[in-house]
């Protein structure tokens, strides 16, 4: 239900102009919590993607965006024991007869560079490892149509369709989980050009294309 | 992984989103999982510290300076973290210059990939269905209803986030604004032109 792209029937995207960071507060602290427990495992093994479009259709489309990370921290939560269902239960109807207290004040200024510290150290997604790139800049390649695994970052519209390479990333790490057996590990990754005629056909818009950042095992040769 | 697992949430997940929240909240605190102070630090930090000035920084410093330019399109993350800015969700970001002739848009058709560090976390309406299933179906009539109106003869291109480089636009500098300091330009760059969702107007434009 996540894999939207090229998807018809939604109408005109609604936006607010100016709107805050986060609309509630607990959408806030949702995110905040989610940033604190996921180093410390709590969405392990497959991460917060996976976890998302494992939500059922229904869930998925009624929810808010921080209404499905609310209910993949709680399911995680209670999965991996961390806490119990009852006692969620009892702390929500304590807290229902209970205002919701002060906004918070600015926190003191160690703990905000700390803060920013961490979110600013850098990392990098590619991986030295001697793997040659199959493709090269300015091959035609087409999607594989593989039988989709449980956790793919490969969109549903591209599937079977003729693109072209446009550069060359280097090796990632790969994320998706398949349905069975052992995950693959890193490899090469393209961004892949692909005229919207190709994608759409006659309902395609002019002088368009959509480039994606592809891993090998989703590409063939043409 | 079955789906049983959802009936035993199915009845609370329509209720109260803040009061789950503060119940979840609560009780990790008091069993030693969770510092509240540290969730106040990370939400003051999206809400304050990263936003989408950083990224209109260095849009202006590429405006002025045309090495700079040239090194941001060469290796974005790199010219990006000279002037401070990397890290979480951000730790390969490509810049995509848009021309009279070449139009560039970002999308995350699978969920909501943004590059943190320059443009802090995104907008509604760019994790919307609506935007994620018609920007790379049909970006000219989006961008219409944005009141961004393309010629034919522009190519868009439209792209996808979905690995794990974040895209950034380096939008066109507008007419009349050669008379501008770097300071001055930052305001004029809007969150939505580094999206690739509108233009920077020229000043009073």
């Amino acid at each position: 239900m996540h894999d939207l792209g090229g998807m018809p029937g939604f109408g005109p995207v609604e936006r607010d102009l100016d709107e805050p960071v986060f609309h509630e507060t607990w959408e806030g602290r949702i995110f905040g919590i989610l940033q604190e427990l996921a180093p410390k495992g709590l969405l392990e093994p497959y991460g917060l993607r996976a976890a998302i479009e494992s939500l059922d259709s229904p869930q998925y489309l009624e929810s808010s965006y921080y209404e499905r990370w609310l209910l993949v921290i709680e399911k995680s939560l209670l999965e991996k024991g961390w806490l119990g269902e009852q006692e969620l239960r009892s702390r929500a109807a304590q807290l229902r007869s209970r205002s919701e207290g002060e906004p918070t004040p600015p926190v003191d200024a160690g703990l905000r560079d700390r803060t920013l510290h961490m979110l600013l150290s850098r990392d990098s997604p590619h991986r030295e490892i001697g793997i040659s790139p199959r493709f090269h800049v300015g091959d035609t390649i087409i999607v594989r149509k593989t039988r989709p695994p449980r956790h793919t970052r490969l969109p549903k519209y591209t599937r079977g369709k003729r693109g072209e390479i446009v550069k060359y990333y280097g090796v990632h790490d790969f994320h998706d989980v398949p349905s069975e057996g052992r995950a693959l590990g890193p490899q090469p990754v393209y961004n892949v050009r692909f005229e919207a005629r190709e994608l759409w056909g006659d309902i395609a818009e002019s002088n368009q294309s959509v480039h994606l950042d592809m891993w090998e095992s989703y590409l063939g040769p043409a | 992984m079955s789906a049983d697992h959802s009936h035993s949430h199915s009845s609370s997940h329509k209720s109260d989103p803040a009061l789950r929240t503060r119940a979840l909240e609560s009780l990790l605190v008091e069993k030693g999982l969770l510092s509240s102070e540290a969730v106040d630090a990370l939400t003051q930090a999206y809400e304050q510290d990263i936003g989408p000035l950083n990224g209109a920084q260095v849009v202006a410093r590429a405006w002025v300076d045309p090495d700079y330019k040239k090194r941001l399109l060469q290796n974005g993350t790199e010219a990006i973290a000279e002037l401070g800015f990397s890290g979480r969700e951000g730790s390969e970001i490509v810049v995509l210059e848009s021309t009279s002739s070449v139009h560039n848009m970002v999308v995350c058709t699978l969920c909501s990939c943004y590059p943190w560090p320059v443009l802090g976390l995104p907008p509604n309406w760019y994790k919307s269905n609506a935007y994620r299933s018609r920007a790379v179906l049909e970006p000219r009539k989006v961008l219409k209803e944005f009141g961004l109106d393309l010629d034919d003869s522009v190519d868009i291109k439209v792209w996808d986030s979905t690995a794990d480089i974040r895209y950034m636009v380096l939008p066109q500098r507008p007419e009349g604004t050669e008379h501008l300091s770097e300071a001055e330009l930052v305001p004029l760059v809007t969150r939505d032109a580094m999206i690739g969702v509108a233009k920077v107007r020229p000043v009073g434009g």
